[in-house]
């Protein structure tokens, strides 16, 4: 969508959408329901979207953190002020335990539904993440993305593929 | 960095001192509560009201340089810098410029209200200088800038010409109070009205909404080919609306509003599309706001090409000019102030762990945009029905939001400066516990 000419910045830039498209997703839930009166565990899409955000939110921004800290905030400050690496990474900071709660509290309830205690916080982090993430998400996807698709060179890619590749296979 | 989000990029490390655009930002909250005050006391004479010093000026002012004018300083001074990659070359000429601006504004609109020659002469000549000052730091931004924002920059060059053409003929009308050299004041009002309505601030939305809402949007930057195509038609339409309102010529003044309907179809367009292909879809109630803005448009335009067709007559004018200011930009500016203000205040509040919602009270914005849009559509019947009690009901309903607006940014102000101290109380109780374990 964006026309970034690197595959490697491309991919990132899917996964932010795919991202995006379940914190919507479970804005519009939470945002439907107080955080004081625990779904019905019987309701298809809390199911879909717990099955969802148990799954993929805690892993994919667990590689995509570490790809982007470990590889293209060092590239982004050596052609440019270390300030906005800075910026994202203390973001980072903020957003991992917020995600590794709710991928918890989502299998948790998977197994056995929410209690009061448990939904409300589900209500809350969810609701903290959606803001923090995506604000997050619209900084790299308007700034960092496309400064890194100018700075970096064509032939930076492939070994930026392999490396995330790796790191996600663990 | 030509993209959309340069802004937020390039945010953190150019931020001006945050005194520079919250003082204009929080005037015009004040400015917008003043006009719908000055609405409410000023409703029995907004049927057939054709121009001239009186209290229904003053509403227009405290509305068009109040809020709009204002905005623009503080979205000018913060914003162009860091998307032009340009910094400003000195912040003290943006701290004279509000120091004569918003209290030069506070003088003319008493001048406008009692219609006291003296208060309107000495507040114009303060609000012009502080035009002036406007004028040459953003021409100097754009003049500095090279390569990146080509459809902005086009925009805004044309919005700074028409800085010039409404300043110098407010002022001419401003002298014309006392000496009563004009022969026909409609002429020159109109020919202001348009070209601060439509020039200075319809062309520098145009250009700052394809920066701002694709930044909003998380879509990517919009076609410059639409963007020139829009801005065309926009100067082609302004100029012959120009040529008509001066010249009287019916014909000129609906072509010039025919054709500025094209530039609205490009513009929206555009927007539409960064809308439909943003990443982003919840856009909030703020985005409310701007679609309702969107509407009132073309809608304005609509009625201002009846109305020059003498269809609809005075009422028509008024109709007209209540669209333009009151639903196109209006809404539009309160939509996009209510992003900017606690956007500004996350990124000032230093290391990235404050959340937008806990600078911001959603609720008072709830209330403002109920009553927002009530007392549009209050005033706006109001007109229609020549019901003076209808634009009184609709203009304190209008007070009462423009409270809630004011509350709300005053509100985010405080909870920026409360933890701006939290963080640097915190950094000097890290700094100390250093120091004491340092070596002996």
């Amino acid at each position: 969508m964006f026309q970034l000419k690197l595959p490697i910045l491309q991919a990132l830039h899917e996964e932010h959408m795919a991202v995006l498209a379940l914190l919507e997703r479970m804005e519009n839930f939470l945002t439907a329901r107080s955080e004081s009166a625990p779904p019905e565990d019987d309701e298809e899409s809390l199911a879909d979207l717990l099955e969802a955000v148990a799954s993929s939110l805690e892993g994919e921004i667990s590689h995509h953190y570490s790809f982007e800290e470990q590889e293209l905030f060092p590239r982004f400050e050596m052609y440019s002020e270390p300030g906005i690496p800075m910026m994202l990474r203390d973001e980072h900071d903020m957003i991992r335990p917020v995600a590794k709660r709710l991928a918890e509290l989502a299998r948790e309830a998977k197994a056995g539904g929410f209690t009061a205690e448990t939904w409300a916080e589900f209500h809350r982090s969810g609701l903290e993440m959606v803001e923090r993430e995506v604000f997050h998400v619209q900084k790299e996807e308007m700034g960092f993305l496309p400064a890194l698709d100018q700075m970096l060179p064509a032939d930076s890619s492939p070994e930026l593929e392999k490396i995330y590749a790796d790191l996600k296979a663990g | 960095m030509s993209f959309p989000g340069a802004i937020l990029m390039g945010a953190q490390s150019r931020l001006l001192p945050m005194s520079i655009p919250y003082r204009f930002f929080l005037a015009a909250a004040v400015f917008h509560l003043v006009a719908w005050i000055l609405l409410a006391f000023s409703a029995e004479q907004v049927e057939g009201y054709l121009g001239g010093p009186g209290p229904v000026l003053a509403v227009i002012h405290a509305l068009t340089l109040g809020v709009f004018v204002t905005t623009a300083f503080g979205a000018s001074f913060q914003m162009l810098p860091v998307a032009t990659g340009q910094g400003l070359r000195n912040f003290w000429p943006a701290r004279l410029a509000s120091w004569l601006y918003i209290p030069g504004l506070v003088v003319l609109l008493a001048g406008f209200y009692t219609g006291e020659a003296a208060l309107t002469e000495g507040g114009g000549a303060l609000v012009a200088l502080g035009l002036v000052i406007l004028l040459v730091m953003v021409g100097d931004l754009f003049w500095r800038t090279r390569g990146v924002l080509f459809v902005l920059r086009l925009f805004g060059w044309a919005a700074l010409a028409a800085l010039v053409g409404f300043t110098a003929l407010g002022l001419t009308a401003v002298a014309d109070m006392r000496v009563g050299f004009l022969d026909d004041r409609l002429v020159v009002g109109l020919a202001h009205l348009i070209l601060a309505a439509f020039g200075f601030m319809g062309l520098l939305s145009f250009g700052y909404s394809a920066v701002l809402v694709p930044m909003f949007a998380l879509s990517p930057a919009p076609s410059e080919a639409e963007g020139m195509a829009s801005f065309a038609l926009a100067l082609v339409g302004l100029a012959l609306a120009l040529l008509g309102a001066v010249f009287s010529h019916t014909g000129a003044l609906i072509l010039g509003g025919a054709v500025g309907l094209g530039a609205v179809a490009v513009y929206l367009k555009t927007m539409v599309g960064a809308i439909k292909t943003g990443m982003r879809k919840n856009l909030g109630l703020s985005f409310v706001l701007v679609k309702v803005s969107w509407v009132c448009l073309p809608l304005s335009l609509v009625v201002g090409i009846v109305t020059a067709g003498g269809w609809l007559g005075d009422k028509g004018v008024i109709m007209f000019v209540y669209l333009t200011l009151f639903g196109w930009l209006l809404s539009l500016l309160l939509g996009i102030l209510q992003r900017i203000i606690p956007f500004l205040a996350s990124m000032n509040a230093g290391k990235g762990g404050v959340r937008l919602s806990e600078l911001a009270d959603e609720r008072l914005l709830r209330v403002h945009a109920v009553s927002h849009f009530s007392a549009l559509a209050l005033v706006g019947i109001g007109i229609a029905a020549a019901s003076h009690e209808l634009v009184l009901g609709g203009a304190v309903i209008g007070a009462v939001g423009a409270l809630a607006f004011l509350w709300y940014s005053l509100e985010v102000f405080r909870r920026l400066l409360s933890t701006r101290m939290k963080t640097e109380k915190e950094k000097d109780v890290s700094t100390q516990a250093t120091d004491s374990s340092g070596p002996t």
